[in-house]
């Protein structure tokens, strides 16, 4: 059986790219991609606590986890819709008009 | 085979359902009423908020002295941190009902939905009070936020809302997987993820268990800390509530954060209370660090939202070096300065609705000038809101200060304690500024603005009202946070 280390170590590769993305990437589309992979770590990580546990409850909040990914997927992607509407892009950095 | 009896108790369910079906209902309202007056739907979200409210003082409602109600085995509790919490999320909904339809009526927004998304964001709020489970406290900081996302945004056709929705909503995902991932860490550690069985499985001081409930905590932190516009968390509020709608800034900035330390103070002290070592160190420092970056930018700024912005930062700052000085001191201060901090910081963005004009035009720091010859009431509430933020008696935002500053000294944090009192003087350098303008300097144009509605004029005068009040009568109110506060581990 490989140990649990393995997937936690897996887990938190997963979840250091996704933030590496969000960080370091400047389209919205693919800043928006690394929140999910990041979220997808969370994921990994409860089935695999839950499997080590011998409880079913670490699966049942993936589930909560993929809901919420679901609606946020559907605020996300209308709100870069409407960014790209008015502006024509969705680099972040070309997005300047606040500012003090 | 044999079942145990599953009891179904909604009772502590109750709030939440009413704010969630009352909100679909405003939606359905509004859906059907295609361009009638705004007035309606504002009307209706108004009665699902009064509904709720008047729920909690009812005589049948069990109260945070007597034993609290829970369901849903012990995922949400009605106890007194949460009725206290989802009370201020509740005011502030109902201040920004009251000041949107003349914002939107202004800037020429035909559609409705703020109003239902504004009833949706208090029910997530009322979960975030309530939850005593990461992960029903992850769905109500989802539902919260989600709503807040497209009520930043709701102006879609300005360049500056829609860039605030998506700089909110792309920092705000980011903080929920960090929250989340840190839910995955504590079900590591606990086995479980309802925060009086994390905090019996730290008990155990199985060092296992302390080192992966120490890699959870610490990612909870950061989202919180992204929530709660804390520095170095902090870069998105800015712009954010620049962009946003001035009435969703005032909600944002209020109830969203009433409702994130409810948050922090339920995570804090329900899962981490019997081991402060692991966390006390860290909020005493992110405190530190928001009230001198929070307090030193707000110094130089000239458009008064962004101003607010970082206003709203700092007190940030004051309210963590309340979670930090510990208990009961300092959970009762926070909660004392959450309901101070609604009044005078509602009624400043009240009146800068009331004074804006197409396109929030005219909110600088030089387009003020003068305002007290031209509108004088409107000069007096705006000193009196900014006053109660500088914490100058006898304001409500000086009780908050005292009650906070005293908290941090009985638990020996002299040197937050310090700087709580330091940059409370340093923040009258930019609140007085505005006060100055306003009745020292000529004005710069003619003010074409329009005289304020019937909302935002009781917005005005009850912010106004409250930050006396609670200035000179603090007791009210004290007494209540007291009380919520008391029963926390």
């Amino acid at each position: 059986m490989i140990p649990l280390a393995h997937y936690i170590g897996l887990s938190a590769m997963l979840f250091a790219i996704g933030a590496a993305g969000v960080l370091v990437r400047r389209n919205a589309l693919i800043v928006f991609m690394s929140v999910e992979l990041m979220l997808n770590a969370s994921h990994l990580g409860l089935v695999a606590f839950s499997r080590f546990r011998e409880a079913l409850d670490g699966q049942v909040l993936v589930f909560f986890g993929m809901t919420v990914a679901a609606a946020e997927v559907a605020v996300g992607l209308a709100i870069i819709i409407a960014v790209f509407r008015s502006r024509k892009t969705v680099n972040i950095d070309e997005l300047r008009s606040l500012n003090g | 085979m044999h079942f145990p009896p599953v009891q179904f108790d909604w009772i502590a369910a109750v709030p939440m359902t009413l704010l969630s079906v009352g909100g679909l209902g405003v939606l359905l309202l509004d859906a059907k009423g295609k361009g009638r007056n705004p007035l309606v739907s504002a009307g209706a979200a108004a009665a699902v908020l009064v509904a709720t409210l008047l729920w909690f003082v009812h005589p049948l409602v069990p109260h945070a002295t007597a034993a609290d109600a829970r369901s849903f085995t012990s995922m949400l509790t009605v106890d007194g941190l949460g009725v206290f919490v989802t009370v201020v999320c509740i005011l502030t909904g109902l201040g920004t009902l009251a000041l949107a339809p003349s914002y939107m009526a202004r800037e020429g927004v035909k559609a409705g939905e703020i109003y239902p998304l504004v009833v949706f964001a208090v029910a997530g709020m009322s979960v975030l009070a309530m939850g005593t489970d990461l992960m029903v406290l992850f769905l109500g900081l989802e539902i919260m936020s989600l709503a807040v996302y497209v009520l930043a945004g709701y102006q879609r056709t300005v360049d500056g809302s829609v860039e605030a929705a998506l700089k909110y909503f792309l920092l705000g995902a980011f903080a929920s997987a960090i929250f989340l991932y840190g839910i995955t860490f504590m079900y590591g550690a606990a086995g479980s993820v309802r925060l009086d069985l994390v905090a019996r499985a730290l008990a155990s001081d199985n060092p296992n268990t302390v080192r992966l409930a120490q890699i959870g905590l610490a990612l909870l932190l950061a989202g919180l800390g992204f929530k709660i516009a804390a520095v170095p968390f902090h870069l998105w509020t800015p712009d954010v509530y620049q962009g946003a709608p001035t009435p969703v800034t005032a909600f944002m900035s209020s109830a969203v954060k009433a409702a994130a330390f409810a948050l922090a103070l339920r995570i804090l002290r329900v899962g981490f209370g019997a081991h402060p070592m692991l966390w006390t160190e860290a909020v005493k420092w992110l405190a530190i660090a928001t009230m001198v970056v929070g307090n030193l930018a707000a110094l130089v700024q000239r458009d008064l939202k962004r101003m607010l912005a970082y206003s709203s930062i700092a007190h940030s700052g004051y309210l963590l070096a309340g979670v930090a000085a510990g208990h009961p001191a300092g959970t009762s201060a926070v909660l004392f300065y959450l309901a101070a901090y609604l009044a005078g910081n509602l009624g400043a963005f009240a009146v800068l609705v009331a004074i804006g004009e197409k396109g929030d035009r005219n909110l600088n720091l030089d387009d003020i000038a003068g305002l007290y010859k031209t509108h004088p009431g409107l000069a007096f509430a705006l000193s009196a809101c900014l006053l109660s933020l500088a914490g100058i008696p006898p304001t409500a935002g000086f009780f908050g200060k005292f009650l906070v500053f005293n908290a941090a000294v009985k638990a020996h944090m002299i040197g937050p304690a310090v700087l709580i009192a330091l940059t409370s003087a340093l923040s009258l350098g930019y609140y007085l500024t505005v006060i100055v303008k306003m009745y020292m300097a000529e004005p710069a144009r003619e003010y074409i603005t329009e005289p304020p509605t019937v909302g935002v004029r009781l917005v005005v005068v009850a912010s106004v009202a409250s930050v006396f009040v609670l200035g000179i009568l603090p007791s009210l109110v004290q007494g209540l946070a007291e009380q919520a506060a008391i029963p926390l581990p």
